[in-house]
């Protein structure tokens, strides 16, 4: 109540030019751990919340404090963020709540003015959350506009349009908010875009710079394509990168070339796909870069979370860029050079025979797409996906949903036609009985592997570690849970009633902790209930 | 050589003219087009509905009339979307196109080559059903079913003869994947489980009626629900590979068991 009374006053007396959330208070969101300031809560995407009242010695008395119920009958991927008592939250296909969060009852709502026939080719009508800076909440559409909103109110301050939605770009990330941008990624290799990562003046909108993922004839990397092949190459940005401001340095995902399933049409490495990029925010020049899967035909796009982690690594001080990855390989990289450290397979996988001391894949003959079907480990979905990973500077563990599944790919002819499907095949996942899932905890410095929490199916959704000693995470078949995070021992469970398909996250508010899970079509927030 | 030129050619038309294809009849696809329609139905079809259309875990095609397919868009919906509540997927990554390209082969199976049909008696294969093969206690007096047994009026729809054959003789084989829509596709429907509770040691046998990575819930022969959370369970074997039907192998002659296919597939007639 002072914090907000103190908000008022300073307001009131500033006239306005008082930013409520300043970039400083996003660098340092680890010192005030009740709030949620980011994605994935800080810029190093830890995902790992410092509250601790709940915890392994009481998690059993954990219960529903108030729910909220999303609009639009599509799935939630959102991960609120919340500040100074309010949730910023996300309605699909893009629609921005805030929300008081003592109670759950909504303050403004405001929905893009979109057509019913907007495109989302190859995913479906998705949104994953919003940014926060100064005074304003950031929005990427499914139309492929990135929309400023003011924080009180959800008045539009500025609209841009990002990408051209008929060709297939459209926006689901969560936009990150540095110092005076914002920068964003694309969706729309799965209609032979091609990628790139923006950066948006905060106050005006004003683009400051584009980086294409696939570069153009006579640009570093263009070798690695062949023809015109760079035109319709994909490369999508579709997740929140991750941010270092000491080294100043912007890390982003890039996705699968394109088309997907069929690596005739575009031979080469195909550079940047399936790659991380680390980005000058100041230019949006490429200052190192690391290919994952060089020349793609599985669709394992790299665009997983990157977790930013400070470790000694054979008597030196290191700062790291982990991942696990959608291939199947778990990597750590320096994140001032991108000189591979170390990389292991942490899921099922049949197409690659190890890394090389570059950490490049060794591949196995006949794994490509064939017209009759190659069965691979892992299945198009990856051993994860789009959910969040988490790391625990406690524990010293990066926690992973995982997925187990095989599935027969399939390559097809595809010609580009703008804004279609160019995919060039497709795959048949080996699901149910067959498949499994996992939330695995691996040594975040070498991806050895720790311990499973086994799930009866391949999971949507992430996972969240806290100082309480937990990993919280979900279930396609509507189990919230909360695990020991030393041993993967169960805690806590609530059966949700429909699927999580999201990521945990958590926030303090009047001393009381609470944690974040949506499921089905509702947005559930859960705290201690009373002792005794 | 011949077989890829064709196959490239079909390629090519498909591409250059995929508008024509959207807005045409099925009826009236260039002989390319189906030609490119039975290579995507090997790939993905043909596991299920046999290389030729005479069925096996999905139903045969090879038939002038399909119930869930009355019209040719009907067809082309039940292969983008898949049919919910059966073993049916959507399969999204299909383009329209070559969707249009699949229904036409389809169609082209149901033209030039029609399924077995059951050689037994169905008048015999009733008195089993009723008498000898018990099959009254899990699946109702006229194959209406009950809470334990499944629903076999419109089996005829959904297996082909020799499936049924062999669900009879080795149902263990068999198990139905997707059943119901309770659970997702790929898990098996009807799946044996034998669950031990650690306290008193009481022992529940039954099928899987639901599941999650917590809790699972069995039906027992006499149609009671147990739920139970799995950490209060000293054991849990799900038995892939049995059947809580038992086998006719030696219960039933070959004749007999043909009878009995006979009867099943009178209960829903093909509707022409």
């Amino acid at each position: 109540m002072t914090r907000v009374m103190t908000v008022l006053l300073v307001t009131v007396l500033s006239g306005g030019a008082w930013a409520q959330v300043p970039y400083n208070r996003i660098v340092n969101a680890d010192s005030e751990p009740h709030h949620w300031l980011t994605h994935s809560g800080n810029y190093a995407s830890h995902r790992f919340s410092q509250l601790d009242e709940i915890n392994v010695n009481n998690v059993h008395r954990l219960r529903v404090e108030w729910a909220y119920q999303v609009s639009g009958g599509a799935l939630i991927e959102t991960t609120p963020i919340v500040v100074d008592g309010v949730m910023y939250l996300t309605e699909p296909p893009s629609t921005v709540s805030a929300v008081d969060a003592r109670t759950g009852q909504r303050i403004w709502r405001w929905s893009p003015d979109m057509s019913r026939d907007v495109k989302h080719i190859g995913f479906p009508r998705v949104n994953r959350g919003v940014a926060i800076l100064d005074e304003s909440i950031f929005v990427g559409t499914l139309d492929a506009h990135l929309v400023a909103l003011d924080m009180h109110t959800g008045a539009v301050k500025w609209d841009v349009v990002v990408g051209d939605n008929d060709l297939g770009f459209a926006l689901t990330l969560a936009p990150l908010a540095i110092d005076g941008k914002v920068i964003v990624g694309v969706s729309g290799a799965e209609a032979g875009v091609r990628g790139f990562v923006d950066a948006y003046d905060a106050e005006t909108g004003v683009l400051a710079w584009r980086r294409y993922t696939v570069p153009a004839p006579g640009e570093p990397g263009s070798e690695t394509w062949e023809g015109d092949s760079w035109k319709t190459g994909g490369g999508s940005t579709w997740l929140t990168g991750s941010y270092d401001p000491e080294l100043n340095l912007l890390y982003w995902m890039i996705g699968n070339p394109a088309p997907d399933w069929n690596g005739d049409m575009r031979p080469g490495d195909n550079l940047y796909t399936c790659s991380i990029l680390a980005l000058n925010p100041d230019n949006g020049e490429i200052v190192w870069y690391f290919q994952y899967t060089p020349h793609d035909v599985h669709d394992w796009d790299a665009n997983q979370i990157p977790i930013l982690v400070n470790a000694e690594i054979d008597g030196r001080e290191r700062k790291l860029v982990v991942n696990g990855n959608r291939n199947a390989f778990y990597y750590v990289l320096d994140r001032e050079t991108g000189e591979f450290l170390a990389g292991r397979e942490y899921s099922k996988q049949t197409w690659s025979d190890g890394l090389d001391t570059n950490g490049r894949p060794i591949v196995k003959p006949n794994t490509e797409p064939t017209v009759e079907g190659t069965l691979v480990w892992p299945s198009l979905q990856g051993s994860t996906n789009w959910f969040s990973p988490s790391y625990s500077p406690e524990t010293g563990l990066f926690y992973v949903a995982v997925r187990e599944m095989g599935s027969v790919y399939y390559k097809a002819e595809v010609e580009y036609e703008p804004g279609q499907p160019f995919m060039g095949g497709g795959e048949q996942a080996i699901s149910g009985d067959d498949a499994s899932g996992a939330v695995r905890a691996l040594n975040a410095l070498t991806g050895e592997h720790a311990w499973d929490f086994p799930l009866l199916s391949p999971p949507w959704a992430g996972v969240m570690s806290t100082a309480g000693g937990l990993v919280f995470g979900g279930s396609n078949e509507g189990d919230i849970f909360a695990l020991d995070a030393n041993s993967g021992e169960a805690l806590w469970n609530f059966y949700a009633g429909g699927g999580a398909r999201s990521n945990p996250m958590s926030f303090g508010l009047d001393g009381k902790q609470y944690v974040v899970i949506p499921a089905g079509q509702v947005v559930y927030v859960f705290g201690l209930a009373p002792e005794g | 050589m011949k077989t890829t030129f064709l196959a490239s050619l079909a390629t090519a038309l498909a591409l250059v003219v995929p508008v024509e294809v959207l807005g045409q009849e099925l009826s009236t696809l260039s002989a390319a087009d189906i030609a490119f329609g039975e290579r995507l139905y090997a790939a993905r079809c043909g596991r299920c509905h046999g290389l030729e259309g005479f069925g096996g875990e999905g139903p045969a095609l090879a038939r002038p009339f399909l119930n869930y397919a009355r019209d040719d868009e009907m067809l082309v919906s039940v292969i983008r979307n898949g049919i919910p509540g059966t073993g049916m997927p959507s399969d999204w990554a299909l383009s329209g196109v070559e969707a249009r390209q699949v229904a036409a082969h389809v169609r082209a199976l149901g033209r030039v080559a029609v399924a077995e049909s059951p050689t037994g008696d169905p008048a015999r294969g009733q008195s089993l059903y009723r008498g000898k093969g018990e099959c009254v206690a899990c699946h109702g007096p006229n194959g209406t079913g009950n809470q334990f047994g499944p629903d076999l009026t419109d089996v005829s729809a959904r297996r082909n003869l020799e499936f049924i054959r062999e669900s009879i003789v080795d149902p263990g084989a068999a198990l139905p994947l997707g059943l119901n829509g309770v659970m997702s596709y790929g898990f098996r429907g009807y799946l044996p489980v034998r669950a031990v509770k650690q306290i008193e040691n009481q022992e529940v046998n039954g099928h899987r009626v639901n599941e999650s990575t917590f809790t699972i819930l069995v039906r027992d022969r006499d149609g009671g629900l147990h739920s139970f959370h799995k950490t209060a369970l000293a054991e849990l074997t799900k038995q892939f590979g049995r059947s809580v039907m038992p086998s006719y192998r030696r219960r039933l002659s070959d004749d007999e068991v043909d009878d009995l296919v006979a009867y099943l597939f009178s209960l829903r007639e093909i509707i022409p």
